[in-house]
Formats: C-alpha cells, structure tokens, sequence
C-alpha cells in the first residue's frame, strides 16, 4: 500500500517533515525525555493524527499529570481514540524476546488501523529499553531500526525512539545512530551524518 | 595535494559534539572511537591513557590535552593515509574539543565530588545541628525557669517553652516581640529600656542578678529572679543579653507572709517585739552616725487588765487595736510603734531635731500627746470605756547604751508613772537605773545564797516577867561573801516580791526546828521556845500546813516549843482560810503570835476567831513608851486587850530597864530587845542561856 505523505510538524521545530520519518532522540536527563514527548504528542494531536507512546518509566499518571500541566488532556483524547499508552516493555518484549517481524507487524497494523479510523495520519514515540542488549546483543536492535526505515516508506507513520543515553553505553549509540536518518538535538531536528541507508546497513551488518 | 575533506564526515565530527554533551562520561570515548572508525582511511581507533612519545605520527595520534592536562590520545589505525589526510586537522580540532569537553567533564566530577562531600559534610552537620538543636530546645524546655535571649534592641529572640507559658504567649509569636514594651509595667518600661540601651553601648555593666516585676499577657504581675549574661559577637562587642528567669511570686508573698508573722503583731498589725528591737538598733546606728537624738517611749495601758477581766478578751482586743490605731497617728511616719506584749507598746521617735534638751522637749510633747489621745473615749461595740496609760519615756543619741538597756529604761520609767498615780508621763532618771541593777544583782546574789547555805539564824532572847529566858526569836542572816553579813531588812522585800521568801521562809523554819530538835537534849535549853516569822505569801501557799508539819516529823521538834510569828496584814487576805491552817497547826502544838501588833488595822472581830497565843507590841510604841502618853496608852491598850482575850502579851524592842518597868507595870508578859540581849548566834545565846542559870 502505498499513500502520499503530507507534512507533519514533529513539534520540536517549526519546520514541516514529511510523514513518515525515522526520528532518534538521545536523552540523559528526564525532563529532555519528557519535553520531547509533549512536543512531539501535542503537535500530532493538534493535527488531529492518531498517536502513540511505548514507555515504562512515564506511567499514565505521571504522563497525564505532566501533559495536563501543559494543558494537553489525555483523557479526552484517549477517549477518542486519538491517544493510546502501552509500557514499552509489554511492546518490545510481548514474550519474552525481541521480536522485530512482530514489531514492524504491530507498526503495520497501528498504522493501518489509524487510517481506517479516519486519521490522516499516526505517530510513534516510543522509549528503546536497554534490556533489549540483554536479550540478543544490538543486533536485532539495529536490524529492527533499519527495517523501521524502510517499513515507514510504506506506512509512513512518524516515529521517533528515545534512547537513554545513561542506559546504552556509548558504542551501542553510535551504532543506534546509524539506523536513524533523523535526530533531535537540542530541540533541533537534523540529518544525521551517521545514518546508513536501511538495505545498505543490512546488507554489511545482518 | 591533500584533497577537501567530505562535509558528511565534516558533519559526523559536528554531530559527535553535540552528542557527547549528553552521554555519560563512560559512553563518551566509546561513542567516539565508534563514530571516527567512520573517517575515510580508518580501521581502527584506539584511546590510550598515556600520549605516545614524540617520535610517534603525530597525524595518527591525536592528543586528548586542555589546560595542560593530558587526557591520553586517541590513536588511529589508518590504512589509507591518502583518505585520511584531509581530516588530520579536523580531528585535531575534534580531539581538543574532546579534551575540553572531557576535561570539563573531569573538572565536574571533582566538583560534584567535592560538592557530594560537602553535601555529605552539611547534611551529616545540619543533622548534627538539628540534633543538637532539638537536644538544646528539649534541654530549654524541660528548664525548670525561664530563659530568654534578647537582641542589642531588646527584642526577643529566643524564649524556651516554661517563659512563653509564664508570659502567656506562643513561643513563635514572642521572638522579634519587643520585651520592655510588652511585659514590663508601664512605670518601668522607659527607664528598663534606658539602661538596656546603656548596657548595650558598653556604658553600664551588666547586673547579673536582680529581681523585678513583669506583666504577663494576662495583665497578671509576677515577680521574676533574674540571671543574666551578656552575647557577644565574634569582635566582643555587644549583642544582646541571655537571661534565666525564675517566677519567684509565690516564694515572695510566703516570704512576706513570714516576715508579717514574724514581725509583726497579728493583732495590731504593728511591729512586734522582734521588729521593734531591731528598728531600734538601726535608730540608735542612724544616731550615732548622724549625731541625731531619738527617744524611747513605754506605753502600758492602766487597768486593763480589769477591763479584760469584766468586758472579756475579744473587747479588750478592740481596744487594743483603738490604741494602735492612736498612737500610729501621734507620731509621725519615720517613727516606729510597737506592740511589744499584752497591753504594752513601744514608740521610738527617731532623728528629734535640736539639743538633748530639745529632744527631750519633743518627746515630752509627743508622750503628753499620746496619753490624750489614749484618754478619749473608746466605742468597743456596744460598751463605751474610757482608759488611761502610764508612760516612760528615755532618750539617746546612739552612745554608750543597747537596745535592750534602752528598754529597760523606758519600762522603769513607765513604772514610776504608775508608781505615782498613773496616766502620766515620767522620763527615766539613772539613778532608778542603778537602783534596778543593784536589785537584779541582789536577787541573784539571794538565789545563789540559798542555793549554796549562805544563810543562818541568829536569835533575841526574849525574857519572862521572872526575869527568866523563855525563848528566842530566830532572825535570819545572810553571811554573805560579797556583802557580807547582811540583816533581813536589806533583802526580805526582794525575797517576797520574787517569790523566794517562800523557800527561804521554808529554810527558816527547819533550821529552827533542828535546833530544837538539838536543844532538846539540853537540860538548860530543852524549855525554850523559838519564835519563827512566817511571811503572808509562804503561810499562803496551798500546802504550807503539810510542809510546816513534815518538817517538824523530819527534825523531831516538838512543836509546842515553836511559835509562829505572823503579821497583821497576812490576816487580812482570806480570814478563814488563814484560821483553818492555824487551826491544824495548833492542833499538832504550834503556837502563833501576832507580830507587829498595833501597826494595822487589826478587827477585833476576826482577832478573837484566830487561834492566837499571843500579842506582840510593836517596838515602835516601846521605843518611846516612857516618854510619849500616846504610846503609853496604846501599849496600855494592847495588854488589856490581850488580857481581855487571853492572849500573852510581849512587847519588842525593850531597850532599857525603864521600858521594861513600864511594861512590867501595865501587865506585859515578856520582853525582847537589846536590854537583855541583841540577837545572837546560836552559841552565844546557848552561853547567855547557862550564864543566866547560874545568876538564877
């Protein structure tokens, strides 16, 4: 399936970015994380798409009060449908593994889903879990990231992975970096010079 | 040539800065060394601790240095130096922006180190502090007083739970509350905060101790005992005060309950003894220092004893208080009225202005006062009285004479006014003073004689109309070792007014018993009688008759050889109960004789109930009996009467043979005096006794 991506604001800048792209955000302290998350929700929202959020440490509390705080209601949109919260954890690893085919299946469907629905178009932010290391190696991982890549050509959903920099040793977030066209630092959205094409990545890693 | 270099790498170098920022400081060269395997011509990137030697390619080692410290290198592993060229530069730049990032990361991690020390340090001190405040404020609040710390404006700062409770306060509220606003009397408040600010500014010292009067929030006073000691700064200067405070009001107003009770009159209200004695010796100090005179007044109401006796105690109470309220009002405010016991009080008029002369003008004027106002009528409830008071007055000027002495003064004084009439106003006179003293010596030089054997008996021979010695009058001596010997005229009134006549009339009795108990084994004495004066006071004692009659039974006298020789005047107090121990002594013997005869008011009436033997003529109608009719006739009178009752008739004091034929001639039974013999000690009148056998 194949669909014309419009623009989309990631919210962090004003710039527009086509649907679709593959965002990394490297973050050490929780407010960076959380910041980025509200920015990137609300904008998505307010352009009326659906949106999701793949995290552990950010419970629906303590997600609700800090978006109601910066007058974002999630209830309202949850209700609607254009809200939803899972724990990182019971996404990435729904049985015990790392599943990338699962994963980019459940991305698939999200987005299908959310068209289906009516919405123009769907996020994802989602925060990587470094016990993902533990389970297989950076592997997977990173096959998973650059297979992302490629899923989100056909079903552009805009994404954007939070890594904790003070979970992933230095190493790994190089190599992180390279399967993500995309980065925001200091509210800024760049290119990443790092990044390896998707079939060229796999190609020389997998 | 070395070609351009690409601006992708260019941008992966930018990127790796920007990224680093956020890496903890152990992903940082891990990152990095994965990141520059990036840089065309690279295999491998390595990071060493130490820089290599000079000697080294400098353009595959690239020195992680800033500020002078050496971070290591990172060493790369090129395998196209062509490629690589063109990012020599570059990564040179990159290493030292590297180093200053890990540098300042470096610097960081000794600051928070540092900072987590001293965090460490503060918290571990803050809760030491915090302990040992909370021990500090548990210490001042269990303090059993009040402590309190004022600022250099005399502002609260801290106050412990005991002073918020006395000052009625939350402890929070009062700190910055101004103390001599708030709990100082309004009286006290301007000059309190006058000394504070002198105190403050170095130019009072600090009191340390004193008491004073706060006002709690409630308006109530308390009386607080003050401890106090000066804050000071780190420079020494002055910056507040710290004060311990105790609530002393309940302890004052039992100490000035004390001090009423023991100084002062409950009645009155006025001074007591105690207080009067010690007002006076600070009067006489004030005098001395001064050279001012003062006086001294004895005040005793007259007759009130009679007045408690007929109106009772609680009127007489009220008149009592009447003549405290007087005599507070005849003097004047720096003067001392006292209540010294009973019906008599004290008034010292302090600082009289003027000569010893003046000053006893003024006392004299302030005691005539005193005794007319004492003489205006007294409204006791329902029962109006009139009263008077004798007054002694005495003067001093501090020199030479104690409180005490004082005293005596002013009460001998007071005596002559009752001795001359009563309500009138005597001053006292030395020579009544020493009169005093000779009788305190006196009576204590008779109680010592009485006590050591000191006195004798000595006896007048006392003739019948024969011309025959039929007894003696015993006469009692005091051999005394000051006084020597001393007759009964010198020491008799004292003995009877202090009541030693009774155990001295008893001594006399049994020394004259034993020796007719001795005589007895005398043929030539065994007949004779001895006479024994008996005063009032000792024949009315309750048990005289038993005392007399165990006597006898312990010396074995025969009682019919004693003669008891009592005065008119004991007859007249109580006639029956006077007939009824005669009575029972004659019973067992004893004869009585009454002595003086013709001196008092004899009645004939209770003359003939008494069970007498004999009449005795005073020696002061004998001594001019011959030549003054008068006294003739009464001596005349006396024998006939006592012939007409039946009594025996002697007369004393028979001097000369003249006297003797007159008596003899009017009918006088026998005689005693100094024409047959003065009195003697028993061995001489035991030889005028044998002397006068062998005559015979």
């Amino acid at each position: 399936m194949s669909t014309e991506p419009h623009q989309v604001s990631l919210g962090f800048t004003r710039q527009d970015f086509p649907a679709g792209v593959h965002v990394c955000q490297i973050f050490s302290k929780d407010e960076d994380r959380l910041d980025a998350v509200r920015k990137f929700l609300r904008s998505g929202l307010e352009a009326g798409e659906r949106v999701a959020c793949f995290s552990d440490d950010l419970d629906d509390a303590r997600l609700g009060s800090y978006l109601a705080e910066h007058s974002l209601s999630l209830a309202e949109h949850t209700a609607s449908g254009a809200f939803s919260k899972t724990g990182a954890s019971a996404v990435y690893f729904a049985d015990g593994c790392f599943d990338p085919d699962r994963l980019l299946g459940l991305l698939r469907k999200f987005y299908q889903d959310a068209l289906a629905d009516g919405f123009p178009a769907a996020r994802v932010i989602g925060e990587m879990m470094a016990d993902v290391l533990r389970l297989g190696g950076i592997s997977p991982l990173l096959e998973y990231e650059a297979r992302v890549t490629m899923l989100l050509r056909e079903h552009p959903i805009t994404a954007v992975c939070q890594y904790d920099a003070t979970a992933f040793d230095g190493a790994s977030i190089m190599q992180i970096l390279k399967v993500h066209p995309l980065m925001v630092i200091r509210d800024s959205v760049v290119h990443n010079p790092f990044y390896v094409p998707p079939e060229d990545f796999l190609a020389n890693h997998c | 040539m070395t070609a351009l270099p690409d601006v992708r790498v260019l941008g992966q170098l930018l990127l790796m800065q920007s990224v680093v920022t956020s890496l903890p400081d152990d992903s940082i060269l891990p990152f990095v060394m994965q990141g520059l395997t990036d840089i065309p011509g690279v295999m491998r990137v390595q990071f060493r601790a130490q820089s290599s030697a000079d000697d080294e390619d400098a353009t595959q080692h690239f020195r992680l240095a800033c500020c002078a410290h050496e971070l290591g290198e990172l060493v790369f592993t090129v395998t196209d130096s062509t490629a690589f060229a063109p990012y020599a530069d570059h990564l040179r730049n990159f290493a030292f922006m590297l180093a200053v990032i890990l540098e300042e990361r470096r610097q960081r991690r000794i600051i928070d180190a540092q900072y987590q020390h001293l965090e460490l340090r503060v918290a571990e001190r803050t809760g030491e502090l915090a302990r040992e405040r909370d021990s500090a404020q548990r210490y001042l609040d269990i303090a059993g007083v009040m402590l309190m710390a004022l600022d250099k404006h005399g502002r609260i700062m801290m106050v412990n739970r005991k002073g918020a409770e006395l000052l009625g306060q939350a402890e929070s509220t009062l700190i910055g509350v101004d103390w001599f606003d708030n709990f100082l009397p309004g009286s006290k408040k301007v000059l309190g905060r006058q000394i504070f600010a002198r105190l403050m500014a170095g130019n009072a010292r600090l009191v340390e101790r004193y008491e004073n009067v706060i006002i709690t929030r409630a308006g109530m006073k308390r009386v607080m005992a003050w401890n106090n000691t000066l804050l000071r700064d780190e420079a020494g200067a002055r910056t507040g005060t710290l004060s311990s405070g105790e609530d002393v009001t309940e302890r004052r107003q039992a100490e000035e309950r004390i001090r009423e009770l023991a100084f002062f009159d409950q009645l009155t209200a006025l001074p007591n003894r105690t207080l009067l004695l010690d007002r006076l010796k600070q009067t006489l100090s004030t005098c001395l220092r001064s050279g001012s005179q003062g006086a001294l007044l004895f005040i005793d109401l007259d007759n009130f004893k009679s007045l408690n006796d007929t109106l009772g105690h609680d009127t007489g109470d009220i008149l009592l208080q009447q003549v405290a309220r007087r005599l507070t009002h005849c003097v004047r405010e720096e003067d001392t009225v006292a209540r010294f016991g009973g019906d008599e009080f004290v008034v010292i008029l302090a600082a009289l202005n003027g000569s010893a002369e003046e000053a006893a003008t003024g006392a004299e004027v302030v005691a005539q006062k005193i005794l007319s106002s004492l003489n205006d009528v007294y409204h006791l409830g329902q029962v109006t009285q009139r009263s008077t008071a004798s007054v002694g007055v005495t003067l001093f000027d501090g020199h030479n004479v104690s409180a005490e002495d004082l005293m005596k003064q002013a009460d001998l004084a007071m005596y002559r006014s009752k001795d001359a009439g009563r309500n009138l106003v005597h001053f006292f006179d030395p020579a009544l003073e020493s009169a005093v003293k000779e009788r305190v010596r006196l009576e204590r030089d008779l109680r010592r004689a009485l006590a050591e054997g000191q006195f004798l008996l000595h006896y007048q021979a006392q003739v019948g109309s024969n011309g025959r010695l039929c007894g003696a009058e015993a006469l009692l001596r005091w051999q005394s070792p000051r006084r020597g010997l001393v007759i009964p005229g010198e020491f008799i009134r004292l003995s009877e007014e202090t009541g030693l006549i009774v155990p001295l009339g008893l001594w006399v009795f049994e020394a004259a018993c034993r020796q007719l108990a001795a005589w007895a084994s005398q043929p030539e004495m065994a007949q004779l009688t001895i006479a024994v004066n008996v005063s009032a006071r000792q024949f009315h004692e309750l048990d005289i008759v038993d005392q007399l009659l165990n006597v006898i039974r312990r010396t074995g006298a025969k009682p019919e050889r004693l003669k008891l020789e009592l005065t008119e005047s004991l007859l007249l107090d109580n006639v029956a109960d006077t007939v009824s121990k005669m009575s029972a002594l004659k019973a067992c013997g004893v004869a009585f004789s009454l002595d003086d005869f013709g001196t008092g008011y004899s009645s004939l009436s209770y003359l003939r109930r008494l069970p007498l033997d004999e009449l005795k003529i005073d020696q002061s109608f004998v001594h001019h009996i011959v030549a003054n009719p008068s006294d003739a006739a009464i001596a005349r009178t006396i024998v006939a009467l006592g012939q007409s009752l039946g009594l025996r008739v002697i007369a004393e004091g028979v001097e000369n043979e003249e006297q003797r034929q007159f008596l003899a001639s009017i009918g006088c039974f026998a005689y005693q005096g100094y024409h047959h013999s003065r009195p003697l000690p028993v061995d001489g009148l035991e030889r005028l006794v044998r002397r006068s056998s062998c005559d015979a």
